[in-house]
Parts: structure tokens; sequence; C-alpha cells
């Protein structure tokens, strides 16, 4: 059961074939383990690699250093990286980083914070959850404020996704026009980062803002479209865990399938049982399902407009979310014992899964969301 | 939750609490309900304090040391212990090792064992499921030969919970190859500093360490150490099953997870969202179930009758329902669930260092009681028990 992200394209095909000799060589859990361990959680020769094989370009267009690909380039990577339970911090620097530069910023910026980044030397990643924020992403107390000539940035952001040893980070902040979102470099003054392993065995940090000097400069591209910057760059992200998902979800089900075949009590093999035979399909049931909202989400991902995006992303996130759950757990159970210690890939799959239903808006949210979409497009939709 | 409580059991509660409040450090406490890793001796605390008292051992009979409490007296200790955060007691000396001592043991092993065990003064692991022998625990391989006075055991045990705290591990272990499996198992008590037995920790899926792999390898075990005759440890440990009881302490667990639960939705401002509502009141009606059920057990107990096959859906449903609590305070916790705070979660520390207290712990802790479901019988096999002794299929 692979490649759930469908390949329409021969390059895709051939995005698709490199990547998984990629997870295949560097993937599984000792892998896993050893990229935990190093200082920024993910190999750094692993991580050149994704530059020298173009894969951080892939989805930027080729004016801006890219291959000119989308979503559907993005979904591959992503499913992979899902499969081989990878730690690379291509979600945190291409899309949420990288995406929301393309989108909002000007030429020049997007031009010397993209050029860097898709050559594997600097990494972006995204502060915009806050302790009080939820899933909204417009609940923002961090505030760009004037003081004196100069332009300052007060507050808190936790959750930020590689955030620990990113180079740059784009924050969103409040402002009495609206939401920005400001450019601030690691080692500007008044930025303390606090690095933190995450339960899914990656990265990220809480970070702290007292009165980081903003100069126009870093204003990330005109204020009155960062709300549909972000909304986009949030979507975008978050049919990427989907598909990342999928990606682990499908590994699981091989995986289970294969020990119930082969673990044997009581004389004979527990798939001898046809109870657990049953529990090993609807496993398979609610991935397939959950496969095709995802794909519908992906595809022509940038032609929707907003509101038939947000209406299916949140139907795949969804699902996505109810599906990982599902997968996570009976995993585990089937597995017996030995699903619930650090020894057997299956639990880290299942902490990886438990922590993107978490993200950008767990599955309760997204139903509500979806809902409000649904009340929008009107009825007839 | 309302039982209809005698004056004496009102007393008693009285009693249980100010022992506790007596006896239960506060910061013990705070490090029980706050999820953390206790260490050999915060065990020890508790349960020696307990053992002073003559209250370890409250499951045994009177003239075996034990405090002679009802049914209900058990019960009411459990739950109050539960609610104030007391850390949970270690079963495999009082409610395993000694019973079994009792019953098949040796005079010789009955002075050697049952005090210390009592005041909680040598800490007892159980040596029963293997790689190959989980559900299907009959199948077990260790061996141990007979040679003079001395069995000679090799073998591998895991799930040991503690063994790397422990002094003694009781032991099943195969003497004879039979015509049923059941019929060559033997009992055995290990001592294990004995040369031979390497003890390897296994981590669970949230950092921490509480299993064990016990390799041994020519260990040399006395007959003296011997429960019972060869061949009847399958007995012996079948014997337990006639003395289970239901515990309350996993409700006492279970409220303690809702409370949290409660505390984090209010926190995060959804206590008042109508879908999280609607979602803790059929929580809470579970609950309700469940106590009921655990209040029926126990009517019956009273009345001298053991409990039966039922107590497999009390099972079912608590473990269910303690791990359902456990997901929805992560899903309520949201990004404040991400960060794994390790200091904290192995109680090297009191404050949380990257999120909310009351989301800090929240994902590990739902990741280990994935277990529940799984050790101390798997859901699946209480599904069978139910099938055949119930429903008769």
């Amino acid at each position: 059961m692979l490649n759930l992200m469908p390949a329409f394209t021969e390059e895709q095909s051939m995005l698709r074939d490199s990547v998984a000799r990629f997870a295949r060589e560097r993937g599984g859990l000792d892998n896993r383990r050893q990229s935990s361990a190093e200082p920024h959680g993910f190999s750094a020769e692993g991580w050149q690699q994704f530059a020298e094989n173009g894969w951080l370009a892939a989805i930027f267009p080729e004016a801006l250093g890219g291959i000119g690909g989308g979503a559907e380039e993005m979904a591959i990577i992503m499913e992979v990286i899902g499969r081989g339970l990878l730690t690379e911090p291509y979600l945190a620097s291409v899309v949420l980083g990288g995406k929301l530069v393309e989108r909002l910023g000007s030429p020049a910026q997007a031009n010397a914070l993209l050029a860097p980044m898709i050559d594997g030397r600097t990494r972006l990643a995204l502060a915009f959850v806050e302790p009080r924020s939820g899933y909204d992403l417009f609940r923002i107390d961090t505030t760009l404020k004037r003081s004196g000539s100069k332009r300052v940035l007060d507050g808190v952001k936790i959750a930020v996704l590689n955030g620990d040893t990113a180079d740059t980070l784009l924050v969103t902040a409040r402002t009495e026009e609206g939401p920005v979102v400001v450019i601030v470099p690691r080692d500007a003054a008044g930025v303390r980062i606090d690095g933190c392993a995450t339960v899914d065995g990656l990265r990220g940090a809480n970070i702290a803002l007292s009165s980081v000097h903003i100069p126009d400069s870093h204003i990330l591209g005109d204020p009155t479209r960062a709300i549909d910057a972000l909304e986009y760059t949030i979507d975008l992200a978050t049919a990427a865990v989907c598909a990342e998902a999928v990606g682990a979800m499908s590994e699981l089900l091989t995986i289970t399938t294969e020990y119930l075949k082969t673990r044997r009590q009581f004389g004979r093999a527990l798939s001898d049982n046809q109870a657990l035979q049953h529990r090993a399909v609807d496993m398979y049931v609610a991935l397939h399902e959950t496969r095709v909202l995802v794909v519908d989400a992906i595809r022509g991902f940038d032609e929707r407009l907003v509101g038939d995006r947000k209406a299916a992303v949140s139907a795949a996130k969804a699902h996505t979310g109810a599906a990982a759950r599902l997968i996570g757990q009976e995993a585990v159970q089937l597995h017996g014992a030995i699903g619930t210690t650090e020894d057997c890939i299956v639990g880290h799959y299942f902490k990886r899964l438990t922590a993107i239903d978490l993200l950008f808006g767990n599955r309760t949210w997204q139903l509500r969301r979806f809902s409000k979409a649904r009340l929008q497009q009107g009825p007839g939709r | 939750m309302s039982m209809n409580l005698t004056p004496d059991d009102r007393a008693f509660c009285d009693e249980v609490r100010a022992f506790v409040a007596e006896n239960l450090p506060a910061s013990l406490a705070r490090k029980v309900a706050n999820d953390q890793l206790l260490t050999k001796q915060d065990y020890l605390t508790w349960q020696q304090a307990l053992g002073r008292r003559g209250w370890l051992a409250y499951t045994w009979p009177k003239d075996a040391g034990g405090p002679g409490w009802s049914a209900v007296q058990q019960f009411l200790f459990e739950g109050i212990c539960a609610e104030l955060n007391a850390p949970p007691i270690v079963p495999f000396g009082t409610r395993m090792a000694g019973p079994i001592i009792r019953e098949f043991g040796t005079d010789w092993q009955k002075k050697r064992f049952l005090e210390p065990i009592r005041q909680s003064a040598e800490w007892w692991c159980q040596g029963y499921s293997e790689p190959s022998a989980g559900s299907d625990l009959a199948s077990l391989a260790t061996r141990a030969e007979r040679r003079g006075d001395t069995y000679v055991v090799n073998g591998q045990k895991i799930w040991t919970s503690w063994a790397h705290h422990a002094d003694w591990m009781f032991c099943l272990v195969r003497t004879s190859r039979e015509d049923r499996p059941q019929k060559g198992i033997t009992f055995l008590l290990i001592d294990m500093r004995s040369p031979g037995v390497d003890v390897q920790p296994i981590r669970a899926i949230d950092g921490t360490h509480s299993y064990n792999s016990v390799f041994l390898t020519d260990v040399e075990v006395p007959v003296s150490h011997r429960v019972g005759e060869e061949g009847q440890g399958w007995t012996c440990a079948k014997f337990l099953l006639s003395l289970e009881r239901l515990d309350n302490a996993s409700a006492g667990f279970i409220k303690r997870a809702l409370n949290k639960l409660r505390t984090a939705a209010e926190k995060t401002q959804q206590a008042d969202d109508p879908v999280f509502q609607s979602t803790l009141a059929d929580v809470e009606i579970r609950l309700r179930a469940l106590e009921l059920l655990g209040v029926e057990v126990l009517a019956s107990a009273s009345e001298g009758r053991a409990p039966g096959p039922e107590v497999s859906a009390i099972k079912i449903r608590s473990a269910e329902l303690f791990q359902f609590i456990l997901e929805l305070t992560v899903q309520v916790c949201g990004y404040a669930s991400l960060p794994y705070d390790g200091r904290l979660l192995q109680g090297e520390t009191s404050e949380p260092a990257f999120a909310p207290s009351y989301s800090a712990l929240a994902a590990p802790k739902y990741f280990n009681r994935r277990a529940v479901s799984i050790f101390g019988g798997t859901t699946e096999i209480q599904k069978n028990i139910i099938a055949k002794r119930v429903l008769g299929f």
C-alpha cells in the first residue's frame, strides 16, 4: 500500500521515487533515534540532501529559485516524511515559513529569505501560536507598537515548530490597523528562545519577545494582505500534515497486518481470529476514506475559492484526526505489550499521529470550521 | 456517589483520612497528583507507613496479620487513598506473593517472607510473562532443572514491573513438558541478588522506565524456595483468581483524570463549549455506571460471593473510560500538550518548564496509559472471558 498521494506527471513520479529512496535509507526507528539526538533534532547532512535534490525548491516558482511545483509536490514529499518518520523540518521551514514569505513578502524580501533557505543554508520558522490563542490564528496578543521613532515587538509565542534552531523567525503581531507578520532574526536583541523536544520526538520552542526593534523593512509585505496570506499558509500546512499522516497510517496498517500474521499465541496466529482481522479492516477503511479527502484538498489548492479551500481542508483534517486516533490506538493495542515500548516503531508513529491531530486545529475545531465554511457557501453546493 | 454508609463506616473513613493526613507527605501527594514518576523511596515511604499501622496487607485476614476489614472498608480505604493522591500500592508482595505463600508455602517460607511483605521491608516483582508467552502464559518456557537440592533456572521474563527495585521475584518456571503445558509449571521464589539474574530496563513510549526484562542464566534456586509441589505452579497462580476483587483505586484514578480534564477545559475557556459539555456529560454518565457496577460487586463481596466473570465488563469499561478521558485532555490542551518536559515527568522538578501545569504531562500520560487495556489481561482476553463464561459461546 505505497504512495497514496498521487503523482500525475512524470516529474512528480520521479520526485516521489527519489524521496522514497531517501526514506528507505534514512527512515525507520534507529535513524529516528539518531536524528532526534542531533543538536538540531535532525541530521544536517540529511537536510543538505534535501537541498541538493531540489526538494526545498519543489514548491516555489522558478522566479524565486524554485521548480514551479505546488501543493501536489508538497503532498508527495510529506507522505514520504510520514512513512519514514523523518525528522527533517520541511513543514516548518519550507511550508510554514517559505510559503508565507512567497505569498506575502515583497520581491526583495522573498528573494532575500527564500534563496538561502532553498539552498539549505538557512531555515525559517513561523511563530503564530500564543498561550491564549487556541486555534484562532487572529487572536493575537503580541503587539507591534510605535515607540518614539521605532517600532517594537512584545509578546510570547509557543509551539514554534523547529523554532529552537531556525535562523529567521516570522512572527505574527497585532497593530492598530490589524495583524502583521514581522521578520525577526533569531539573535535580535530582546528575543529569548526556549527550545524543547516535542512529545512526538521533534523540536519546538517557546519564544519571548521584549521590545524587539523592528525596522520598517522587516514588516513582511503589505500588511493589508497578511490575513489572506496567513490563512493560505496555515491551510496549506494543514493539508501537508494530512498527507504526512496518510503516509504514517499506511505504514502502521502494513506493520500491524504483518504482526497479526506472524505473532502466535494459544497455538495459532493472531490473524486466525476473525475479530482481529476485522479490526485491521476497520483501519484500512478509515485510511482510504481519509486518503480521498486529503487528495481532494490538495488538488487545485491554489485555484480554489477561499471558502471552498477551507471546507476541503477542514474536511480532510477532521477526518485525518479521527483516522489517526483510530489507527494509532489500534496499532498499539493489536501489538500488545510491545506496542507500548520505545523499542517498537509503532509507538513512535502513534505519537506523531497524535501530534498531527493537534496541529492547526484538532478534529472538533475542524468540524466547526467546516460547518461555518459550508454555511457561507450556501445551499446547493 | 451515594452509598449507604453506617456510622461505623463513616468513623472508619475519618480514621483513614486522618492517617493519610499524618503520613502522606504533601510533596509526595503533589508528585502523584501531577502524574510524575515516583522513586523507590517514594513508594517505600508510603508503604512502610501503612505497614507500621498494619494497613499495608489490608486484604489479609486478621489471623494472617491483616486489619480484618470488611469488603466495604477495603473499598472505602482504596477510594480515599486515591482521592488524596497516595501512591498506588505495589501489588506484587501483599496481593500476590503473600497470599500464595500463605496458602501453599512451607512453614519456613511463611516465617521468612510474610512479615517483610506486611511491612514492605522487601520488594517483590512478578516473573510471569515471556516474549513468547503473553496472553498465553501457560506456554512459558523458562526452564528449571532439578540438581540435588537446587533448581538451575534459565530463561527470560519480560514486563517485570519494578524488577530494578526488587529484592525477590516470584517466578513461574517449567520443570517438565507434559501433555498439557500447565501441568509442568512450578512456582519458585528467586532472590534477585542471585548470580545469573540480569535486569534490563524497558522504556515505555513516554520515555519512562518501570518494566524490565529479567534474564536468568544458570540461576541457582534452593528447593526450599519452591512454593507448593513441583508441577503445582499453575494451581498456585490460579489461586489468585479466586482472591480477585474489584479494586476501587481505578475509580479513583479515573476521577483524578476527570478533574484534570475539567481544569484544562476551564483554563482554556472550553468548559462552556456545548460540544465539550455534551462529551463531558457522556463521560460522567459512564463513570456513574462504573461506580454503580462497583458497588454491586461490593455488595456481592460483602455477602461472601466471589466476583464472577461480569467483573471483566467493568475492567473493559474502566480501561476505555480512563483512556478516553486522557485522550480528551490532550485534545483540550491542544498546542500546550506538545512540549516534552522530561525533567518534570521524571520527578526531578515540580515546576513545568514549557507549558502550564494542567497540560505539561497530558500527552505522556495519554501515551503511557495505552497500557491499561493491555497489561493485567488485555481487553481482548476480558471479552473472551465474557463470551465463554457469560454468553456461553
